[in-house]
């Protein structure tokens, strides 16, 4: 899933200053499950909105809407109406989630209320850790199911840096060296000599480099 | 109605022979490694092994704890102490004036047997004239003769210390213990070279096992049911399901009262819902078998809005009575409601605003407007402050309480919204290991600690809301909390 955090509740004040009528779209998907763009989250916010509104005397609306996904039109246009009748609109989805709300309503200013962090897991009730980078081209057939490019620290491909130390890494002591949990992943399978296997330099084409990435599944495109 | 005991224990004979003599029909698992899959609720439970599948209203675990002598993980190993029971042949013991310790550190309430066994041999070395020190983390009150007990070793000598903090080092050469003893505000030394250890029962793997399987919320130490002291120690988080909690140092009367008390519970519980759902005032003798009825034991229970929810287990995981089940065939989680005690923290920690405790509305519409609202728990804040009618007089029609079944049921939300119809919120819960959910108390804290932040945040008065803990007992220090808010 991808994980984010809500922003600082200062900055989503400050940038919904002097506005009356508010609309915080929820997201009811990713950041649901991560606790930082659900429908509770949004209505606490609603609730502090409208508490400060009220204390400055000034009328605050805040009406939250909760879509399924930001990041399928359908869902968006569900929510329209209560979105036109706005003068602004928070969007509490991820970075997809927002952007594609405010292509949807295109006069409409549509602002961020949270940080999109990573695609992630979820390790405890309430905390979430990276696993994935999205880099476009899966190596982890070769390193145990433990991915070098999200999990050590410098996506090292052939081994730890001199930095492990007991199992951790030097950057923060508190993160797992990723490298000793692919050795351990691998002796744990009986593979370990997997490792002596040199994996060639990442093609990082497949990641940032070439812009904007796309995908297309041409079995069920819809002919125009 | 069937009840399946699950464990392997020298009491299950005489378990059976108690329930069935009830009118039950027990179902012994004693090898947990065989069961396959636990699932349901109370008077729906299934259990399948290897074997067969069983379907059971009850559950009594009776798996054995192993034993221990405490202060185990100290330096010192337990040869150079001695056990509660080994005081040695009085007549045999010569003059020795040096001052003998009997320590009791557990973390709770210790076990009423070795209370009372501790009691009787430090009064009967202090009736002989030795100088006897009682050192005692959490002194037992409850408990049959245990009263008596500690006035028999009063009268006779004995020294009573209550500690928080304990540090116990062994001098090799001198032969002597040295004792430090804290309780927070003085400390006291003690030089003996004669200490006497309480025995404990520690969890095995086996009780692991079954708490993960039966879904079981374990405590600190391995515990299913440990420091809880105002539950009877057969109840578990889990409604429906028993722990025996026994060991071999556990006395045969002890062991039966509480065989007794677990089957005469569930007996006293089947018979009331057979009589409140049929409406047939003469209790049957013979409990009925509730499987595949539709019976209503708790009315008010948690409810999942399915087109709401997102499938995402938090409430699965933060449910304290393992009251949240997954729905595989809708892809949501439902509530099983003969487990749900309503005490909300479902509803609080539920990121899509998706459950909801039955026949609780939200309040919305009601236009309240005094100066201070009172959220509190029923257990704590809401006993408390009936005691404080008079009291409260002087500033009648400046508060208003809602009381929730939990603490943990108070969230942000709640106390914002709370926070726009009056000027100040206090939340008050229960104590520290009071909470009968567990953990509902310190959510209910951080919730509050959540809403100064955002006050604060967005520059508002973060003093409008304070959390209190209390006990049903401290009404006044409930007044002082609120006289300092208005």
């Amino acid at each position: 899933m991808i994980v984010a955090e809500q922003k600082p509740l200062e900055e989503i004040m400050k940038s919904l200053e002097g506005f009356e009528r508010i609309a915080i779209a929820a997201c009811g998907t990713c950041v649901t499950v991560c606790m930082a763009g659900g429908e509770k989250e949004a209505l606490k916010l609603a609730s502090i909105l409208e508490l400060k509104g009220k204390e400055k005397n000034v009328p605050v609306k805040v009406k939250v809407v909760t879509p399924k996904r930001q990041c399928d039109v359908e869902f968006l246009d569900d929510v329209a109406e209560d979105i036109q009748d706005s003068d602004v609109v928070l969007s509490m989805g991820c970075g997809a989630g927002i952007q594609f709300m405010a292509e949807r309503f295109r006069g409409k200013l549509v602002l961020p209320g949270v940080n999109t962090k990573f695609i992630g897991v979820a390790r405890d009730v309430g905390v979430w850790t990276e696993m994935c980078q999205g880099c476009g081209e899966c190596i982890l057939e070769k390193t145990g199911g433990v991915c070098p490019v999200a999990r050590c620290s410098k996506s090292n491909f052939n081994g730890p840096c001199g930095g492990s130390s007991g199992g951790k890494c030097e950057i923060d002591p508190s993160i797992d060296c990723g490298w000793q949990l692919i050795y351990n992943r691998l002796k744990e399978l009986g593979r370990l000599e997997k490792l002596y296997e040199i994996i060639e330099p990442k093609d990082w084409r497949s990641s940032r480099d070439g812009g904007p990435r796309r995908v297309e599944k041409k079995e069920v495109r819809i002919d125009a | 109605m069937n009840v399946a005991i699950v464990g392997r224990s020298q009491v299950n004979g005489v378990l059976q022979k108690h329930l069935a003599e009830q009118g039950f029909i027990p179902f012994l698992v004693d090898d947990i490694d065989d069961i396959r899959e636990f699932n349901g609720e109370k008077f729906k439970f299934t259990l399948r092994t290897s074997r067969n599948s069983i379907n059971a209203g009850y559950v009594i675990v009776t798996e054995e704890l192993s034993n221990e002598r405490y202060l185990d993980d100290t330096p010192l190993k337990d040869t150079s102490y001695r056990s509660i029971d080994d005081i040695g042949d009085l007549d045999k013991r010569g003059t020795e004036n040096w001052p003998m310790a009997f320590i009791l550190d557990f973390p709770s309430e210790s076990p009423a047997y070795i209370t009372a066994e501790a009691l009787e041999n430090a009064a009967r070395l202090a009736v002989r004239k030795k100088r006897v020190l009682y050192l005692a983390r959490f002194m037992r009150t409850a408990g049959s003769d245990v009263e008596s007990l500690y006035k028999r070793a009063r009268n006779s000598g004995v020294t009573f210390i209550k500690y928080n903090e304990l540090s116990i080092n062994y001098d090799q050469d001198a032969g002597l213990f040295q004792i430090q003893a804290k309780d927070g505000y003085d400390s006291i030394r003690i030089e003996t070279p004669e200490v006497h250890v309480a025995g404990k029962a520690v969890p095995g793997s086996g009780i692991g096992k079954i708490a993960k399987l039966l879904r079981l919320k374990q405590d600190k130490n391995g515990f299913v049911n440990e420091g809880k002291s105002f539950l009877f120690p057969t109840l578990t988080s889990r409604d429906g399901i028993y722990f025996l909690n026994t060991a071999s140092l556990t006395k045969a009367e002890e062991l039966l009262e509480r065989i007794q008390f677990t089957v005469s519970e569930i007996k006293s519980e089947v018979n009331r819902i057979y009589k409140n759902s049929t409406g047939c005032a003469k209790v049957l003798d013979m409990p009925m078998d509730f499987s595949g009825t539709d019976v209503v034991i708790n009315d008010k229970h948690a409810v999942v809005d399915a087109g709401k929810c997102a499938f995402c287990y938090t409430c699965f995981r933060a449910c304290p009575h393992a009251a949240m089940a997954p729905d595989y065939e809708n892809s949501v989680m439902k509530n099983l409601s003969n487990s749900c005690q309503a005490c909300g923290i479902c509803v609080s920690v539920c990121p899509a605003d998706a459950v909801r405790i039955t026949g609780e509305d939200r309040e919305e519409g009601r236009i309240e407007s005094n100066t201070l609202k009172i959220l509190c728990c029923e257990n704590s804040g809401e006993i408390a402050v009936k005691k404080l009618r008079d009291e409260l007089s002087e500033v009648y029609g400046k508060v208003s309480v809602t009381s929730v079944r939990c603490g943990g049921d108070i969230n942000v939300e709640a106390i914002t919204s709370a926070l726009k119809q009056h000027e100040k919120v206090l939340v008050v819960t229960c104590m520290d290991d009071a909470c009968k959910h567990f953990e509902g108390n310190k959510r209910a804290q951080r919730f509050v600690e959540r809403v100064k932040e955002m006050l604060k945040a967005s520059g508002m008065d973060e003093n409008r809301v304070e959390c209190l803990k209390i006990s049903h007992a401290m009404p006044y220090v409930m007044l002082d909390g609120i006289r300092e808010m208005i």
